[in-house]
């Protein structure tokens, strides 16, 4: 039966189909018994997932999943650099609202996170992440019974044990973690969330280190096996019987560049190759045939449609909004609900440098075929792409275009001046010399 | 379950510790998981709820400290701290503990009374525990919150007394006397207590590094020879010695003082071993390094080190297979990339150099020679933009390093960007590094007003050019003065260095250049010299004898000069090529010795793959001489690639057509043309190439226009050629394109 047929009701088969459809999608939010687990896999590019069409052979478990599940094709995050990027997952605002686009920015204890929202809702709530950037010290474990670093056990590869560029540990211990969570709390009803950093770090196995030795090479081996660790932890859930009462959602909080616009990493600029990035849901059920929403959609918007999905609470007047009817549009493939309002990224330039105060503020605005490029440090400069002829944003059309570019800009600057938090000023924290090796030892410039 | 840390534990332990009967050490043990595994708010938490149960609990307290140590929660630690003493007075860290609490709530009087107390509730323990270095350490710190200069003084002086022989102490104190301005004083510190204990290497490496940073290498030199005579530490001596010479970039003498080390012992770590094999690399000796290399055991180690060996050797794609293996094994080497970046050059493959030295930037920006590289390789691309970018981020990363700031202020101007000159120019100023900015203002001045008004921004510098380290200023000088014309100055100039007492090799040769270029040939014959007297092994001295004898006709000393120069510089790319054509002259009109020429174009090319003149004669040679039409076609790229003249355009066109190409012949014939319209000679191969490709109608044009420019090296040729399309015509078959 098509997904189509279901959603409009014109089935008529008499065998109960084999999969679930658009119906069982809404009907989640019914259900009492729904996990949930979220993995971020931390610097992941959209265009490294076969799911969304690159020519290695990079994610098969992933690929499996999303072929069963929901996928968003037009995906952004909201900054290029961790913490930024997640605070505006987590509350559902715009960097510009969240107050956290500095390294001693924090959210404050005001603020609503769905973790919160989850555990007043019964259910059993854990956070495991290996970024500093996403420490509790940050306000990012509001809402956790747990909220924590797991225990070095071993590097995922042996052979690199003295490679000093190689920071101990490795998602394996968050998995290990996560497994014997699962086991201990295989009857409750539970949210885990996992905080992926190999592919940060660019750490893979040696079965997974099939793609060559260059840096991006290094870093498609390191999302091979961070796959294998997804697939092992979807096989675990199967294990203990409880795949069919959880609902999986990946998510990235940004990308990373290999030069596309001269820089390597990320937490720079905000250009497409570290701020588009995949969202997809596996849900509790495989679905005949996979939904490709493609709308444009937001990490800001992750939370508002999980909590839709779930029949639960909203977040404070967050900038997303549920995805849920773009998922329903997707579905029984009406084209009739695409978005076309602006989407958001942003970072600021000095991010890293805590004695300063000026701000250096960077935006990308995603309208339609379109994205603005606004630099703060650049008067008078403006970058205009057209995403549809120019994917990866070479060719500046902004003198091509003065009238579309003249309205993006002022869509800028009314985003910018729009940037009241529902809980007012963030907290300023002292970060530690301690915090703040741990930030260095992963690559992270603070000054 | 323990065995996968407590992070993996912590689930468990919460569980239990949620049953109805759960007891205080429940609770404990959770609270202890949650902080091995870095929870320390959910650690604290917990310990509170075993604290709500059984008010007294000591391990309670004691983890309870620590946990609101990590979190800065100073009250508590305070609260805790009075619990356990009151039970258990003797616990002298817990004092300390709470010494350091109190300090960081700025309680100065009340830490001062904690650490008294602390030192006196078990003095018996506190050399045995190691404390005494932490309690001066504190007991300094909170004079210096007090900004009592005086108090930390004594302090320092009781410390010294105390616990002088802990390195972080004496740290402590020479720190605190250089910050005062009282640098004597911080460096008889180190001597005395080197003197008290001659074998502490820290304390000599540290005397030794501070002599370097004074410009007394010399001095940190003696210092570290005179440990290789110490009884029973003649090994970590030598090493240090080694390093020394490494610091120094002089390989040779570093192994030699590693192989002082592997007399004595037989049994040797792979890291030293691994250095010295680097080390034998780098001084050319190839054999001996193969052999120690066998010897090791580490794959990673091996597989890098066969690599930079290989690359050395001359087998580029040994050498990438090698680094590749290593990479693999360690991909943050920075070093490792940079050495495939130049395999993949020798390979012809520049792409991936392109790709190797980036991902080198990417490993290591601070110091990896690969911003130079990739730089380079994109300015002669002609890809500016790109080349600035390298040397933007080193500059970013370490705006000390003038190198990279000299290198930008090069390219900008070789850009037209002037304004982006100046910039960089200012940086450089603004860092402190006055002698590169001076050269970086005199490339300026040279562009804006030509090289005599450049000079005059160096001649008028306070500099005083007789130093050794001035060196390239009064390189940049004498060039400069050259190219005005006035190498009259330049001669006066360097005359009056080497009488003010520079002694060095290289300011000998720049009056050699200037002597030369002022035409006083044998004055200059004895400044070189007296430059190989002072370093044999001297590419300029050679470059500029070999250029005297040329100038004198000499042909054959000159070209044995001129490859003794390659020899000694590998970077010197100008003498190989002043040889290569010195002996492309010299086969004039003789039987060619092509092996010889070949040779010497195929050594350049492996030592500077990018360089054209090479690369184009080379494709040429290979061309004409029925040899490999791939290699040519190869070194025809990188001609055009790195140059793209009118020349290296029509032997990449030429070269097509031989291998068939013939599309991309006419597109390259066409493009040369564009550039040197009146070349007959390549206006009939063009015709050749048409006919080819089938347009033989255009073909004839060009072959008549050719043949209508004058006389040229296919005359003959071309009018074979021209004559078999006209009898085509003559046969009554129409030429149609």
């Amino acid at each position: 039966m098509s997904i189509v047929c279901a959603a409009l009701g014109c089935a008529e088969e008499t065998e109960p189909p084999a999969t679930k459809t658009i119906g069982d999608i809404r009907a989640l939010a019914e259900r009492d018994d729904l996990n949930l687990l979220f993995i971020l896999v931390d610097t992941l590019r959209v265009d490294r997932l076969g799911t969304y069409g690159y020519d290695r052979d990079t994610t098969p478990n992933i690929d499996a999943l999303t072929a069963k599940g929901i996928r968003f094709d037009a995906h952004v995050s909201q900054s290029s650099w961790t913490k930024c990027s997640m605070a505006s997952l987590w509350t559902g605002l715009y960097p510009s609202r969240t107050g956290v686009r500095r390294a001693q920015h924090a959210l404050p204890d005001d603020a609503l996170l769905p973790a919160e929202i989850l555990r007043s809702s019964g259910f059993r709530t854990a956070g495991i992440f290996r970024n500093g950037w996403v420490a509790a010290n940050f306000g990012f474990g509001q809402g956790f019974e747990v909220y924590m670093t797991p225990t070095p056990h071993v590097n995922a590869r042996e052979d690199v044990a003295d490679n000093p560029s190689v920071v101990a540990g490795s998602d394996d211990d968050v998995f290990r973690s996560a497994a014997e969570f699962l086991r201990v709390h295989v009857d409750d009803r539970w949210f885990l969330y996992l905080h992926l950093l190999d592919v940060h770090q660019y750490a893979s196995d040696e079965a997974s280190a099939i793609f060559g030795t260059r840096y991006s090479d290094i870093y498609d081996n390191a999302i091979r096996w961070t796959d294998s660790q997804v697939g092992q932890l979807v096989a675990k859930l199967e294990q203990l019987g409880i795949r069919d009462r959880t609902l999986i959602v990946l998510a990235s909080d940004h990308g990373e560049a290999f030069g596309e616009h001269g820089a390597e990493g990320h937490a720079r600029d905000v250009y497409g190759e570290v701020t588009q990035t995949p969202m997809a849901f596996f849900l509790p059920f495989d679905l005949e045939q996979g939904i490709v929403v493609d709308t444009r959609s937001e990490n800001v918007d992750l939370w508002p449609t999980l909590l839709d999905l779930l029949g639960l609470p909203e977040l404070e007047s967050p900038d997303g909004q549920s995805l849920l009817p773009a998922i329903h549009a997707a579905a029984l493939d009406e084209g009739a609900d695409r978005r076309f309002d602006p989407a958001f990224a942003q970072i600021d330039h000095a991010w890293g440098v805590i004695e300063e105060e000026e701000h250096r503020t960077l935006v990308a605005l995603t309208e339609g075929r379109w994205r603005l490029i606004y630099d703060e440090t650049k008067p008078g400069y403006l970058e205009l792409f057209d995403k549809q002829t120019d994917p990866r944003e070479q060719r500046n059309v902004a003198a091509a275009h003065p009238e579309r570019t003249a309205d993006l800009l002022a869509k800028v600057e009314a985003y910018l001046a729009h940037s009241e938090a529902p809980w007012g000023e963030s907290p300023l924290i002292e970060i530690d010399e301690m915090q703040l090796k741990q930030l260095r030892a992963i690559g992270y410039g603070v000054e | 379950m323990m065995s996968d840390g407590p992070s993996t534990a912590v689930w468990v332990l919460r569980r239990v510790a949620e049953h109805p009967e759960h007891t205080p050490d429940d609770l404990l043990r959770l609270a202890q998981a949650y902080g091995r595994g870095g929870a320390h708010r959910e650690g604290l938490e917990t310990v509170d709820r075993v604290l709500e149960l059984d008010r007294g609990h000591l391990g309670a307290h004691l983890l309870r400290i620590n946990l609101a140590k990590y979190l800065k929660d100073w009250p508590a630690v305070v609260e805790s701290a009075d619990h356990v003493v009151a039970l258990e007075p003797r616990r002298t860290m817990v004092h300390f503990a709470k010494a350091e609490a109190l300090l960081e709530s700025g309680l100065l009087d009340d830490a001062d009374q904690a650490l008294r107390e602390g030192r006196a509730a078990d003095p018996s323990r506190l050399p045995d525990m190691g404390l005494e270095t932490s309690f001066c350490i504190l007991e300094l710190r909170v004079e210096q919150q007090r900004e009592a200069a005086d108090a930390v003084d004594q302090r320092i002086a009781g410390c010294l007394e105390r616990s002088g022989s802990a390195l972080e102490v004496l740290d402590l104190a020479v720190a605190h006397y250089d910050e005062r301005g009282d640098s004597a004083r911080a460096e008889s510190l180190l001597s005395r207590a080197l003197s008290e204990r001659p074998v502490r290497f820290e304390v000599r490496k540290r005397l030794a590094d501070r002599f370097e940073g004074e410009g007394r290498p010399d001095a940190a030199f003696d210092l570290l020879l005179e440990a290789t005579q110490l009884e029973g530490v003649a090994f970590q001596a030598w090493l240090l010695v080694a390093a020394f010479h490494r610091d120094q970039e002089d390989y040779e003498a570093a192994a030699r003082a590693v192989e002082n080390v592997l007399v004595d012992h037989d049994v040797v770590p792979e890291l030293v071993m691994a250095e010295y094999a680097d080390d034998l690399i780098r001084a050319q000796e190839f054999d001996k390094a193969e052999e120690v290399i066998g010897n090791i055991d580490r794959q990673v180690w091996t597989s890098l080190l066969r690599g930079r060996l290989l690359l050395e050797r001359g087998d580029a794609r040994g050498a990438m297979d090698a680094l590749q293996e290593g990479i693999r094994l360690w991909p943050g080497n920075g070093t490792a990339r940079l050495l495939a970046g130049r395999a993949a050059e020798r390979l012809g493959d520049f792409n991936r150099a392109i790709s190797e030295y980036r991902d080198s930037v990417r490993s290591d920006v601070e110091s990896t020679s690969a911003v130079y590289e990739l730089a380079k390789l994109h300015e002669e691309e002609g890809r500016f933009s790109s080349a600035y970018f390298p040397l933007n981020i080193r500059l970013q990363r370490n705006p000390d390093d003038g190198q990279a700031g000299l290198e930008l202020v090069r390219i900008t101007l070789a850009a037209d960007n002037l304004a982006a000159a100046e910039g960089a120019m200012n940086l450089l100023r603004t860092n402190g590094k006055e002698r590169e900015a001076l050269l970086a203002s005199a490339m300026i001045e040279k562009e804006r007003a030509g090289p005599g008004a450049a000079a005059d921004v160096l001649a008028v510098s306070q500099l005083d050019l007789s130093e050794p380290e001035q060196v390239p200023v009064l390189a940049a000088l004498v060039q400069y003065l050259i190219e005005a014309g006035r190498s009259t100055d330049a001669v006066e100039r360097t005359g009056e260095v080497v009488e003010a007492g520079g002694e060095s090799a290289g300011m000998w040769s720049l009056r050699g250049r200037a002597l030369r270029a002022a035409g006083k040939g044998r004055d200059a014959r004895a400044a070189y010299e007296k430059s190989l007297e002072l370093a044999p092994v001297n590419a300029e001295a050679l470059s500029g004898l070999a250029a005297l004898a040329a100038d004198e006709g000499r042909q054959r000393d000159a070209l044995d000069l001129y490859d003794r120069a390659f020899a000694a510089d590998r970077d010197d790319m100008d003498a190989a090529w002043n040889a290569i054509v010195l002996a492309q002259s010299m086969e004039s009109g003789k039987p060619k010795s092509e092996e010889s020429l070949d040779a010497r174009l195929e050594a350049l090319l492996y030592a500077h793959p990018r360089h054209p003149d090479a690369a184009n004669l080379l494709a040429l040679r290979l061309l004409e001489g029925g040899g490999d039409l791939d290699r040519a076609a190869d070194f025809a790229r990188r001609a055009i690639r790195f140059r793209g003249g009118a020349g290296d355009l029509a032997t990449g066109g030429r070269v097509a057509l031989a291998r068939g190409d013939a599309t991309r012949a006419v597109q390259l014939l066409r493009r040369s043309l564009e550039r040197q319209p009146a070349s007959p000679s390549t206006r009939y191969f063009l015709g050749k190439a048409l006919r080819t490709a089938g347009k033989p109608v255009a073909a004839r044009a060009a072959i008549k226009a050719a043949l209508a420019a004058g006389d040229f090296d296919q005359w003959d040729a071309a009018s074979e050629e021209l004559a078999e399309l006209e009898r085509q015509v003559a046969d009554g078959k129409p030429l149609i394109d």
